[in-house]
């Protein structure tokens, strides 16, 4: 056995070493960088779905995240998460912010749920253009991010 | 159960007599064998049937699992299907398949105090190591593919054309994301093996089947209940359960890889370390007294 446990320690300490140098923990930069490009992508999708107009670049989405009240500090998972991203819709030249409780699991998935404001992330529907209710895409995002 | 020993095959060896089976025979040999009992086929068809049963019980509850990924698009059929039985599958469905299949392929001789006439058969103990490793975890693989695919084709009946939102918010849709699909379900193949190996090695170590079936389970629900504490990410990714969940990077934008390739460096690590292990035991066990 003894050969077994020398060869298994060795190639616990290689793959650990190895493992070790490309392999970080979540940082509230890597969740802004997650976020921000998928609720960009959930408002267009959400305005097409509306009937509205909106593209990725129109929306010029930014986020900001932090945890426990705060929105710039922070790290590792936990459901005490917040971010704010600003964006633009397509009538308002001036930027909008949307707030989002966020929980971060450790394998470097998400879940957000909207804040505010109410009528565009908070509500589990949204009225198209015709008046018909809609599945609102804004309300829960989940999405993952590599946590290494 | 086992109606003979593994190596009793009606010796073909007129022909040519002074040649030993190899590997391959003496894998086909338990293969059809482990294929030839109810629980393998009880499981194959529970493979078949699961991804219909969760169509079933969703619609007839009326809830979705909306904390798992995708959860919240299962009624809608499509590619949710898959992804959604993919979470379950990883915490206990794939564990528990491989080791009701590895796990008495080993004790089941010892149960039956087989071990001193297949040892006296002519052929080594490393080909009878080997064969027995191979089919069981062989059976165990192919089970696994099969839920995957019963899935797939489930999901693809019952809503071809429901596109659905990636984990970076992006739009998939059509044979990209049925792709993607089948890719994740292959990404489980590694880690499936991992477990397969750790069943192996409780069953030559322990001598029971019991032990080999349940030990990897309850250590790969340990492994994700450990998994979810807070570990750095290089730990956590030492951790045996942690490639079942590595295909997330294959449905975002950008698609990342990195925990993929590190995991599937991990999980070869393990197989090679499980199955190590169980073979310096199995090599030196005095089959005489067994």
């Amino acid at each position: 056995m003894s050969t077994v446990t020398r060869a298994g320690l060795v190639l616990t300490a290689a793959a650990a070493v190895s493992l070790a140098g490309c392999a970080g923990s979540t940082d509230r930069v890597q969740v802004a960088a997650a976020i921000g490009p998928t609720f960009a992508r959930l408002f267009v999708h959400q305005q097409h779905e509306r009937g509205l107009d909106a593209t990725i670049t129109t929306t010029r989405a930014s986020a900001t995240c932090g945890r426990g009240g705060s929105t710039d500090s922070g790290s590792g998972a936990g459901s005490d998460w917040r971010c704010a991203i600003s964006y633009r819709s397509g009538q308002h030249a001036v930027p909008a912010v949307a707030t989002y409780s966020v929980e971060v699991k450790p394998n470097g998935c998400f879940t957000a749920e909207g804040d505010e404001p109410t009528d565009l992330v908070s509500a589990p529907s949204v009225t198209r253009a015709d008046g018909a209710l809609i599945p609102n895409d804004l309300w829960r995002i989940d999405g993952c991010f590599d946590p290494g | 159960m086992r109606a003979a020993p593994a190596t009793c095959r009606p010796a073909a060896a007129p022909a040519r007599p002074t040649r030993r089976p190899g590997v391959a025979s003496l894998s086909r040999v338990e293969l059809v064998q482990l294929v030839g009992q109810p629980r393998t086929q009880v499981a194959a068809v529970g493979c078949l049937l699961a991804p219909l049963a969760v169509v079933i019980v969703t619609r007839l509850v009326g809830t979705v699992p909306s904390d798992t990924l995708f959860g919240r698009w299962l009624p809608d059929g499509g590619m949710a299907l898959p992804l959604v039985m993919l979470g379950f599958a990883g915490q206990w469905g794939i564990p528990a398949l491989m080791s009701l299949m590895a796990a008495d392929v080993f004790a089941a001789e010892d149960r039956h105090g087989t071990w001193p006439a297949l040892m006296t058969r002519s052929t080594t103990r490393g080909r009878i190591f080997a064969g027995k490793a191979v089919s069981a975890t062989g059976v165990g693989l192919g089970l696994v593919a099969l839920l995957g695919a019963s899935a797939i084709l489930c999901g693809r009946l019952l809503g071809p054309t429901q596109p659905l939102l990636g984990l970076s918010g992006q739009e998939l849709a059509g044979d990209g994301l049925t792709g993607l699909v089948v890719m994740a379900w292959l990404t489980q193949l590694l880690p499936a093996l991992v477990f397969g190996s750790l069943a192996v090695m409780l069953s030559v170590l322990t001598r029971s089947a019991a032990s080999g079936t349940a030990g990897p389970v309850v250590l790969g629900l340990l492994a994700s209940l450990v998994g979810m504490a807070g570990l750095p990410e290089w730990l956590r990714e030492l951790l045996p359960g942690t490639g079942f969940e590595t295909w997330h990077g294959l449905l975002a934008q950008p698609a990342f890889l990195g925990p993929l390739l590190r995991t599937s460096l991990v999980c070869v690590w393990w197989i090679a370390l499980f199955l190590l292990v169980a073979w310096r035991v199995f090599a030196r066990r005095d089959v005489r007294t067994s």
